[in-house]
């Protein structure tokens, strides 16, 4: 992909997970299941973007971000910040650099901590601030998330879902971090509160300088709020691309039936929507494919069996290619090298 | 006229807490008429929750009717004993719920958890009662349903266990159909073919549906009719696409311009600031003039009744014939916001 002014990018980057196998199945030489919740990711964030990243539950977005930020090591593949590899074992200062916002805010701190016990512990422990200056900069960070100073007082459970967002968004902060990560900032509040969040992080991205993954299910938020956006199924990324294109103008099967399932408000008849009809009539190219693969032992392409536009050519799996048309666009699907043919649609 | 299916007047459910009395629902009146569609649309503790479970008599403890009145065909049902309220009230209606997964019995076949209305209540027999399973899982479109009748519900998708919970619904022979969330647990993809499940039924099987989601998407994909609820009332009501196109009350009007749209990029989204009263308090004046851009000081006065603001449609705004100026309004208020920020 293009290098450049990228802050943070990844590479080949997997992580999977073992599934438990008790004694006696090992004893029979039971291989425990693998999930391979991330398998391959190649992404790049850069300096002072918002990636959007889209996928439904399972796609292993939630993983991968975890996975970036250093909460899971990676089973292959790498992470690079700032043109450096990041070790398996990170120096404060690479820890600070990557911070995440995560989905649900009461769980994610902790009951019986003030505001201001929460953020001055962390501003202690990363020495980021001298002693007698710490409580200056609590009340900072509650300006800059749009928290009254009394609230530093105050625990998660006084606060509202949105103010308790604000906290969580106040904590990553603190550590001056230059990637955010948010992990489904929005999704467990109401429409209301989620537009002053999405409008919060959008600001601070801004003020602050800061280079922000955003992860999300929901593609009408990511629409408002990517520069660029990259689209996940079963542990790759399909398509990336900007954001206005890629919505405008999928090229992966797979996008096009996201954004065609996103219910819009009082549509006389939408578009094309998700039908299952379609796929019957590919029954018979699905099988093809199912027996090349069985033949050739190939790992088809994840999305061939919900695919409409599935062809034999599916039987393996294709790698993220640019897009001939749009040098910012990739996506991994047999149909776009055919795509300046005009083959796809 | 034939009188509406299901008719609600003056709900009022209170959930009794350590502090006092929350007044969770205040007076909520609402109509489904044969084989419509109504959404009901409200965010996180608007009471639309609890105004669906009350008609059904599945308030989660300790939350209970005040007062309220419901008609069936235009027939008073609460003077009715308990067990003749009941069988009544199911007999015309099914629900469905948001978390298929806890609504499922988890030890039962799916197939006979769809069997067993037809075989326990309408007095089918076995293979009577199995072939209607089957008929009904084909109707919700799942493919090979034979198969499918004797999975158990944690091995079906997340989808499937929906169209499960809708089949079931549907075993009944309900005319009206509550549904609380019904897709908000699903990915989109699924969440459109459960829609389009619940579109079709609306138009071949002449079924009612009541349709409770904070959603203003899902709910306009589905229903033709609209109450938005805020603070345990009805704040506006109306036809769907007037209501969307023209909103008449502050509120409605709010909560769509705050919806992202997948279409359009906005520079910056309207945000609703503050937050919906303590119900536990008594409320003073409008509920939503706190949070209203456009309030002034009557409305903090006098709580505004619903009253009606053009063809079928009611709003409880005191301003409602400000309503056309609204959208001038918040855009004059942003821009000068944008000047001053500069």
């Amino acid at each position: 992909m293009t290098t450049g002014n990228e802050i943070l990018s990844v590479h080949g980057l997997a992580r999977h997970f073992t599934a438990h196998v008790s004694v006696v199945e090992r004893l029979f030489g039971t291989k425990p299941a693998v999930s391979r919740a991330v398998d391959g990711v190649d992404l790049v964030l850069r300096k002072g973007e918002t990636l959007g990243l889209v996928g439904e539950s399972g796609c292993g977005k939630s993983t991968l971000a975890r996975t970036i930020v250093g909460l899971y090591q990676p089973s292959a593949g790498e992470i690079r910040y700032d043109g450096k590899a990041l070790p398996a074992k990170r120096t404060r200062a690479q820890q600070r650099a990557i911070q995440m916002v995560f989905q649900d805010p009461y769980s994610s701190l902790n009951p019986r901590m003030t505001v201001e016990q929460m953020l001055s512990e962390l501003l202690r422990f990363h020495n980021l601030v001298p002693r007698n200056r710490v409580h200056e900069r609590t009340r900072e960070l509650m300006h800059l998330v749009g928290l009254p100073e009394r609230a530093l007082g105050q625990r998660p459970r006084q606060f509202s879902g949105g103010q308790r967002q604000r906290v969580g968004i106040a904590r990553a902060l603190a550590l001056e971090p230059s990637v955010l990560l948010a992990d489904e900032p929005v999704s467990a509040l109401d429409v209301s509160v989620q537009a002053t969040i999405i409008n919060l992080l959008a600001e601070l991205k801004e003020t602050l300088n800061l280079s922000m993954i955003f992860v999300s299910h929901n593609m009408a938020v990511v629409r408002q709020v990517g520069d660029r956006t990259a689209v996940m199924y079963s542990g790759r990324i399909v398509e990336t691309g900007n954001t206005d294109t890629l919505f405008d103008d999928p090229v992966h099967p797979y996008t096009r039936l996201l954004i065609g399932s996103v219910p819009r408000l009082v549509t006389v008849e939408g578009p094309a929507r998700a039908s299952e009809g379609a796929s019957e009539d590919r029954a018979a190219v699905r099988a093809e494919v199912a027996r090349a693969v069985a033949r050739d032992g190939t790992q088809a392409c994840r999305f061939a069996d919900r695919c409409p536009s599935v062809v034999a050519g599916c039987a393996v799996e294709p790698a993220l290619l640019a897009d001939p048309g749009d040098p910012n666009r990739w996506a991994a699907c047999v149909h776009v090298a055919h795509r300046s043919e005009g083959a796809i649609r | 006229m034939t009188p509406p299916l299901l008719e609600v007047r003056d709900l009022h459910v209170d959930i009794p807490m350590p502090y006092g009395r929350l007044h969770a629902v205040r007076g909520v009146s609402l109509s489904v008429d044969i084989a419509e569609s109504v959404g009901l649309v409200g965010e996180s503790g608007s009471g639309k929750s609890l105004t669906l479970r009350a008609l059904l008599g599945l308030l989660p403890r300790p939350a209970r009717i005040v007062s309220g009145t419901i008609l069936i065909d235009g027939e008073d049902v609460t003077g009715l004993s308990a067990k003749q309220l009941k069988r009544r009230l199911t007999d015309t209606m099914s629900m469905i719920f948001q978390d298929s997964l806890t609504a499922l019995n988890p030890v039962m076949r799916v197939g006979d958890q769809i069997a067993e209305v037809p075989l326990r209540k309408l007095g089918k027999s076995r293979s009577e009662a199995k072939a209607i399973a089957v008929g009904l899982m084909r109707e919700v479109g799942i493919a090979d349903p034979e198969r499918r009748y004797q999975l158990y519900p944690h091995e079906l998708s997340g989808g499937m266990r929906q169209r499960i919970c809708i089949a079931i619904a549907l075993s009944t022979k309900p005319r009206l159909i509550l549904a609380d969330e019904p897709t908000t647990a699903l990915d989109v993809t699924i969440q459109a073919q459960v829609l389009g499940v619940l579109r079709q039924l609306k138009q071949e099987e002449q079924v009612g549906l009541l349709l409770v989601s904070h959603d203003l998407a899902v709910v306009s994909q589905t229903c033709s009719r609209l109450y938005v609820m805020y603070a345990g009332k009805v704040v506006e009501s109306g036809d769907l696409v007037d209501l969307v196109t023209a909103p008449r009350h502050p509120y409605t009007f709010s909560l769509l311009r705050s919806v992202p749209d997948p279409d359009k990029r906005v520079a910056r989204l309207l945000t609703i600031d503050g937050r919906p009263p303590d119900l536990t308090d008594p409320v003073t004046g409008c509920s939503f003039a706190p949070r209203c851009p456009f309030a002034e000081d009557a409305c903090r006065e006098a709580e505004p009744e619903l009253a009606p603001a053009g063809s079928a449609r009611l709003s409880a705004c005191r301003r409602v014939d400000t309503a056309q100026r609204w959208t001038a309004m918040v855009e004059q208020e942003v821009s000068q916001e944008a000047v001053s920020r500069q």
